[in-house]
């Protein structure tokens, strides 16, 4: 019984001690005056501030700001991309047409096509959920279109045998066969996401959001709020990406099988 | 004769190895926010200030002032070209005694960095009281906005009776011209660009100094030349020469219209427009007058009523004269 319970117990905590090792280290460096405490503040300091920032209200209303931005862009690639991926990934031909646009583009920098967005969109709302969309747009088309391609043919072709048409093949088999992949890629496009949001509202022009509000805090060297904000936004992606995981393993159970 | 020829070579000799001894060459890394401010570095480097002091200056780029910020303190830069002073003025309130200003930049009426600008053309708007309503876009950071609110509240026009936006420098014109903004708060070269291409129009320059100080004429410190304290006392000497050399270059930066050509060279301004960009004035501190010098309190008191600098800073104690 008690080797049980220290195994539960040893269980329990193997996920939280990196955490703990994060903070110690970081707390001794502080500790050590390794690095000035104007640049780096103690954990404590940053925690601090995150309760500060969650208490006045104002962390928590450029978090939520974020976060819409974030689903925004994401729902915008999901909707063009998924259909879109599907569309290529049936057509074996079709996508190596347009396999360099999609692999030069995706091997691109988003942040890099900042002033082409702001050319076309101008300043603005819709320019950093245009950008965040096409970056993770580029990786959830890739994904869906090669999860349909790579779709068990044996499969497809015993649907055919039992007289089912090509529509039917396709939402009952092929669509099926690469949601795994292309769950794969709304993960990583969901990520892709909020890096490119945070990014935009660093550098692209924003009143709110949690990447302005790291700049702003940088500007005026307070560095706890800024922590504070950087963890914040880390937690919101760690979050999503967790989501993500808990919806896969719900509903696309056949992954791999 | 060939005695003297001697004597003159040995005494030649003798005498540089003094002076080498007295000036041994000196690195010395100075942070770059590439702007025009930062024509006092390039002045000195191509004219020879920095060689004739026998300093070996290393220019080194950082795309903002935080950055800079942060290598004077961490020892990794000794002195930086142009910082602002909200920078400047923040982390002298958070960690007393890290830099002292040496040169002052003075922007104003006559010395015009800053601007409200509105389109050239389909626009009623004629003074700052007409931005009521308006949607304005502003130079990024919130040194920036802190002053272009400051402005207006003193024409009379709240936060609520406009909107404002900050916008990075590289997007004002597009801003303007594309009609998504009625009107701008920034800085040169910006400024001119937008006027030489037809874009926009001055509607106010120099806002700073006369509605946030109270004179036209008044010295507006943005931004200035810097050294750690750490640099000053552990290498006074090698601090004074490159104040001397500075000096200079301040100098004709001040009156030398030929030094001008740096700023298209190195500091990312058109050719068209780098005759007429309008600069700041620069001032060694031992040249400030005690009425700028106060000019330079008030802002900063100004900055620390808004809550942009944590607290109470006399401004005199960060600054250092050479």
């Amino acid at each position: 019984m008690k080797e049980f319970l220290a195994g539960r117990v040893a269980n329990a905590l193997t996920p939280v001690l990196g955490v703990f090792a994060f903070l110690f280290a970081w707390w001794f460096l502080t500790w050590l005056k390794w690095i000035d405490p104007v640049l780096l503040p103690s954990p404590q300091a940053s925690a601090k501030a995150i309760w500060d920032g969650f208490a006045s209200g104002n962390l928590t209303k450029d978090l939520l700001i974020t976060i819409r931005r974030t689903l925004l862009a994401f729902a915008v690639a999901v909707g063009v991309c998924v259909p879109l991926g599907l569309m290529l990934g049936s057509s074996v031909r079709l996508y190596r047409s347009l396999e360099f646009v999609i692999d030069f583009f995706r091997s691109t920098p988003a942040s890099a096509l900042f002033p082409l967005f702001l050319v076309i969109l101008g300043v603005g709302e819709n320019t950093k959920v245009a950008v965040a969309a096409f970056g993770a747009g580029l990786l959830i088309l890739f994904n869906t279109a090669y999860g349909v391609m790579n779709a068990r043919k044996t499969r497809q072709a015993a649907a055919r045998v039992m007289g089912a048409s090509p529509v039917r093949v396709m939402t009952g088999v092929t669509l099926l066969e690469s949601l795994p992949q292309t769950f794969v890629g709304m993960r990583s496009g969901v990520s892709f996401s909020l890096v490119i949001v945070i990014v935009a509202e660093m550098f692209i022009g924003s009143t709110d959001g949690l990447g302005q509000r790291v700049i702003n805090a940088q500007s005026i060297f307070n560095m706890p709020e800024m922590y504070a904000t950087i963890f914040a936004a880390g937690a919101l992606g760690y979050a999503l990406n967790l989501i993500f995981i808990v919806i896969e393993r719900r509903f696309i159970h056949w992954g791999g099988k | 004769m060939r005695h003297l020829r001697r004597f003159a070579v040995v005494a030649l000799a003798a005498l540089s190895a003094f002076s080498s001894a007295t000036y041994a060459q000196e690195k010395v890394k100075m942070g770059l926010f590439i702007a025009s401010s930062a024509m006092p570095y390039f002045i000195a480097r191509e004219r020879g200030y920095f060689a004739a002091e026998n300093l070996d200056v290393e220019g080194i780029p950082l795309a903002t002032h935080p950055l800079i910020v942060q290598g004077l303190v961490k020892g990794d830069l000794d002195t930086a070209s142009n910082l602002l002073s909200l920078e400047g003025v923040n982390i002298n309130a958070l960690r007393p005694n890290t830099l002292q200003y040496f040169s002052i930049n003075c922007q104003n009426q006559k010395y015009q960095l800053e601007a409200f600008v509105v389109p050239a053309a389909n626009t009623s708007i004629k003074t700052l009281a007409d931005l009521r309503g308006k949607r304005i876009m502003s130079a990024p950071g919130p040194g920036n906005l802190f002053v272009a609110r400051g402005v207006l509240k003193a024409v009379g026009l709240e936060e609520k009776d406009y909107s404002m936006q900050e916008q990075q420098m590289n997007v004002h014109i597009g801003g303007l011209q594309g009609g998504q903004f009625d009107a701008a708060y920034t800085l040169e070269p910006i400024v001119s660009m937008m006027v030489a291409q037809g874009i926009g129009r001055k509607l106010e320059s120099g806002v700073i100094a006369r509605y946030m100080l109270g004179r036209g004429d008044a010295c507006a410190v943005l931004a200035g030349g810097v050294m750690s304290v750490k640099f000053m006392q552990e290498r006074p000497q090698v601090a004074e020469r490159l104040a001397r050399a500075w000096a200079k270059a301040l100098n004709d930066g001040n009156n030398d219209p030929k030094a001008r050509d740096l700023l298209a060279k190195h500091m990312n301004t058109a050719p068209s427009i780098a005759p007429t960009v309008p600069l700041s004035y620069y001032n060694m501190v031992r040249y400030l007058k005690p009425a700028e010098i106060a000019d330079f309190q008030n802002l900063v008191d100004q900055a620390t009523a808004a809550g942009l600098v944590k607290s109470k800073v006399d401004v005199r104690s960060m600054l250092k004269t050479y």
